[in-house]
């Protein structure tokens, strides 16, 4: 930015960023958080999964790792913010997935702990035995410890629980404090890594015949590398780390979609490496093959091999371990902490999550919780494989929605976004790196730990659960619009009800007319709502000071409905659009009828009715009736199209509701396909007929029918079967009728795309007055189509 | 979530800026196919190899592929940096703030 736009637009106090790191410095956070405590602690049990083919393994994870790392790129550097793919979930995809995205991420990180902690303990007593605290109990899972005999697997579920304690602590003191020990750490575990390649590659050269230990290359087929692929996933997560950082990086849209990619090309040749020298410079000394011994010492498999072939192998392999596994549970226990507490914050978990200590100024709550999680992890599942297997699933999954909100975000923001980097292939490759993620996830499930993906499938159902009963609820509470006056309100929610939102004078009779004819076939509940509107920039709570301004409108339209009959519950909301208003209302009280006004012109050439009626029809699951302004009722002369005959009733019985007591003629109009036999025709014509029993009509042509015992003409009706095109034959006929009452039922999203909406065609052709009704549908078959329309629907501009 | 979000994280283009920037991928596609191509070959060779010299040219491919994958993606981020700036000239927009370059009030 010039000096002199900068000096335009910015205020006078103003603050910017600090943005220190530069293309080097996020490219070594990434290579530190990859070449970490996964090489040390997966290694082996990825190698006693997939044999010699555990390179193999390593270079498919850097393909589907790409994948992925190319979406982490285009969004890490559009929307560079420290939620990383949470952030993301939220913005691209519908309802519960930000809860679901937060909620598998504090799993994931915090398993990840769990994992780290294991990790640590089992090094931790390699080191003790090294130095001789620790002896060897002949013939068991026994160890002497200063004079007692101890089980291993206890002592080293002890020690992962006291060192998850002591980073709870180090958290709890605030993260800063171990900083400058963890960039020692990173220098220093990579030079071990470093002479550890070197060592190996020297024993292999120095004996091709080695070369021999990689046959047979995958001795559990392709489902072992499968399986060492879905283990050792959560190694190469770490370019997640690197987009974290994007409101600290210089030049965001450069400098973090390069590191994502170098980062990756410094890493998976290192995984490749270090897994090519273990198998192929480790001679197993009880006769096994390499890979063999390798996965019976499990997480330890790594200082195995170093024992044998690296100067100094066990020592140094021991303290980068160490301090490897130590810095990542440091790290995983402060990300999980902070998810958490981001949850809390977001209204998604309890306020507790979100409160932060006065003296220390960190999220105790949310870290003591993340905490007992990482240590009922580690305690409770009894496998570390099943430990690292259960934070793999979750982060396959998390990877999986980051790829799908990818999609949707281009789609709705994309070309107000300035993007460093997108994505080739839009969108097949995020297509092809979710199913290959789903696809790894199902054969960990399978194949390598059922436990963990019993483990996380309960996590995931406690999830949806606490979604369902507590956090949608919050979210609601969070965004619906405040009722400012609630008048009368004593209604059964269970009871038959319509709303009628008011706004204008003008067109309340017809509104009020309409809702009488609906509750005299259906005796319920009328709610008269009136919206009072506050721009973006003002608090909802401005709306107070119009209280008044509502009233008399709001008691005029009330006086006109008691003089109808009816008994009106007011209701007065405040919120930035009406829409909002008129949904919230919907759902609050259930209502089974919205009847509103329209204007009869759109703003928004994308809608039928402008995009507050279209909102309100798109997301209530309401029937909805829309009167354009140059209605006049009742009519006389009523055409009726018919979509599909089961709404023949509930449409038939509208259009009597808003017809002339006496002599009024409808004409439902059902347009067939040309290939309808005859007899198909007359079917669907008794199928209608049929439909319009129970009401008061008489079938004939014309406005005049039998009189009936107090000298009115009854209604009449004629039913027509049409064939050719709907919208011309619609707007043809409607010439000769005061009214068009049809239907807005939605079309699948595949017909609107091909052909255009036939409703909005229809509406915007016919010149006769116009009613439109929206009928709702099933309540799943709502839901599923609200989830749909998230993706298919593009964004409003906000208000500047 | 909204633009209304995004507004308030600072991350959208001003508005005279929407639409102006062409969201069709700046990566040279042949090329990349043809990456992709050597990566998958070359994990096949890994695996059909079983251990054998081919297991050994594979994994020296895969190598020669990441490379080659970063070498281009890197390239697509500079012309894709280019043609931002491109953009923004011929619509002369050049010195309006981007997302990043605001300042925050204190």
């Amino acid at each position: 930015m010039t000096a002199q736009h900068q000096s335009a637009v910015a205020p006078s106090h103003s603050t910017e960023l600090s943005r220190d790191l530069g293309l080097f410095d996020i490219t070594m956070v990434g290579v530190a958080a990859m070449i970490g405590a996964g090489i040390f602690v997966l290694t082996g049990i990825a190698a006693g999964q997939a044999g010699p083919a555990l390179i193999v393994a390593f270079a498919l994870n850097g393909i589907v790792t790409l994948l992925t790392a190319m979406v982490y790129a285009e969004l890490g550097s559009a929307i560079p913010e420290a939620g990383g793919g949470y952030l993301w979930v939220r913005q691209g995809l519908p309802g519960g997935n930000a809860f679901m995205a937060g909620w598998m991420s504090w799993f994931a990180h915090a398993v990840a702990g769990s994992l780290y902690a294991l990790g640590f303990a089992a090094y931790l007593v390699e080191t003790l035995a090294l130095i001789g605290v620790l002896g060897p109990v002949a013939g068991g899972e026994l160890v002497q410890l200063g004079g007692m005999t101890i089980a291993l697997p206890v002592l080293e579920k002890t020690l992962a629980v006291a060192i998850a304690l002591l980073f709870i602590y180090i958290n709890f003191r605030g993260a800063s404090e171990t900083g400058m020990a963890g960039n020692i750490i990173t220098v220093g575990k990579i030079a071990i890594i470093g002479v550890f390649i070197v060592s190996g590659l020297a024993v292999i050269f120095g004996d091709p015949q080695r070369l021999g230990q990689f046959v047979p290359l995958a001795p559990n087929g392709l489902t072992g590398i499968f399986g060492a692929m879905g283990l050792t996933f959560i190694a190469y997560e770490g370019y997640e780390i690197i987009v974290q950082t994007g409101e600290e990086v210089k030049d965001p849209r450069r400098n973090i979609p390069k590191a994502v990619f170098l980062a990756l090309l410094i890493v998976v040749p290192i995984y490749m490496l270090v897994a090519f020298v273990c198998i192929g410079a480790v001679h197993a000394p009880d006769g096994t093959a390499s890979w063999q011994f390798l996965g019976n010492a499990g997480e330890l498999g790594l200082l195995r091999a170093a024992e044998q072939f690296m100067p100094l192998g066990s020592v140094l392999l021991l303290v980068g371990a160490l301090f490897s596994t130590m810095s990542a549970l440091n790290a995983t226990t402060y990300s999980s902490t902070r998810v958490s507490f981001a949850m809390g914050r977001d209204r998604n978990l309890p306020d507790m999550f979100g409160a932060v200590h006065p003296r220390t100024r960190t999220p105790y709550l949310a870290l003591v919780l993340s905490g007992a999680l990482i240590i009922g992890m580690a305690v409770l599942i009894p496998e570390i494989n099943d430990v690292a297997a259960a934070a793999d699933i979750m982060f396959l999954l998390l990877f999986g929605q980051v790829n799908i909100a990818v999609i949707t975000i281009r789609r709705k923001y994309g070309d107000k976004l300035a993007y460093g980097y997108l994505t080739p292939f839009f969108p097949y490759l995020p297509i092809i790196a979710i199913v290959l993620q789903l696809a790894l996830a199902v054969v960990l499930f399978l194949n390598v730990s059922p436990t963990a993906g019993v483990v996380t499938a309960i996590w995931l159902a406690i999830g949806l659960a606490i979604h369902h009963f507590y956090a949608s609820k919050r979210e609601r509470e969070e965004e619906v619009t405040p009722v400012l006056v609630e008048e009368r309100l004593k209604m059964d929610h269970e009871r038959f009800s319509v709303l009628v939102p008011v706004s204008n004078p003008a067109t309340v009779d017809n509104l009020l007319a309409v809702a009488r004819n609906i509750l005299d076939t259906e005796p319920g509940d009328l709610i008269l709502l009136h919206v009072i509107t506050v721009p973006d920039q003002l608090p909802v709570s401005v709306g107070r000071d119009f209280i008044a301004d509502a009233r008399p409108i709001l008691d005029e339209t009330a006086r006109k409905a008691e003089a109808l009959g009816m008994t009106p519950n007011t209701l007065v909301r405040v919120g930035h659009r009406p829409a909002d208003a008129i949904i919230d209302t919907v759902e609050e009280h259930d209502c089974n009828f919205v009847v509103m006004g329209w204007r009869g012109k759109a703003s928004d050439p994308r809608t039928i009715v402008g995009s507050n009626i279209d909102n309100i029809v798109k997301e209530s699951n309401a029937n909805v009736v829309v009167l354009r302004g140059d209605v006049e009722l009742p009519a006389r002369r009523i055409l009726v199209p018919i979509q599909h005959p089961q709404h023949g009733h509930l449409m038939a019985g509208l259009a009597a509701s808003v017809a002339t007591e006496s002599g009024a003629y409808i004409e439902l109009v059902h347009v067939v396909s040309e290939e309808l036999t005859p007899q198909e025709r007359a079917e669907r014509a008794a199928e209608l007929r049929e439909s319009l029993s129970a009401l008061d009509l008489e079938p004939g042509e014309g406005e005049a029918g039998e009189a009936d015992s107090e000298g009115r003409s009854k209604r009449r009706f004629r039913i027509r079967i049409e064939t050719g095109d709907v919208v011309p034959t619609i707007v043809g006929r409607s010439g000769d009728f005061d009214l068009l009452l049809m239907g807005a039922s939605r079309e699948s999203w595949i017909r609107r795309k091909v052909w255009g909406d036939k409703t909005f065609r229809i509406a915007t052709q016919v010149d006769c007055p116009l009613v439109l009704v929206n009928l709702r549908g099933g309540k799943l078959k709502f839901n599923v189509s609200q989830f749909f329309q998230f993706f298919w629907d593009t964004e409003e501009e906000p208000t500047p | 979530m909204s633009l209304k979000n995004l507004q308030d994280a600072g991350v959208l283009l001003p508005k005279e800026e929407w639409g102006v920037h062409d969201l069709h991928t700046s990566v040279n596609k042949p090329r990349l196919l043809a990456s992709l191509a050597l990566g998958l070959a070359s994990v096949v060779m890994m695996y059909l190899g079983s251990g054998s010299a081919l297991t050994f040219v594979g994994a020296g491919l895969f190598l020669i592929f990441m490379v080659w994958i970063t070498h281009i993606s890197i390239r697509a981020i500079n012309v894709q940096s280019a043609q931002f700036r491109q953009e923004r000239e011929a619509a002369h927009l050049e010195d309006a703030p981007l997302p990043g370059e605001t300042t925050f009030d204190d």
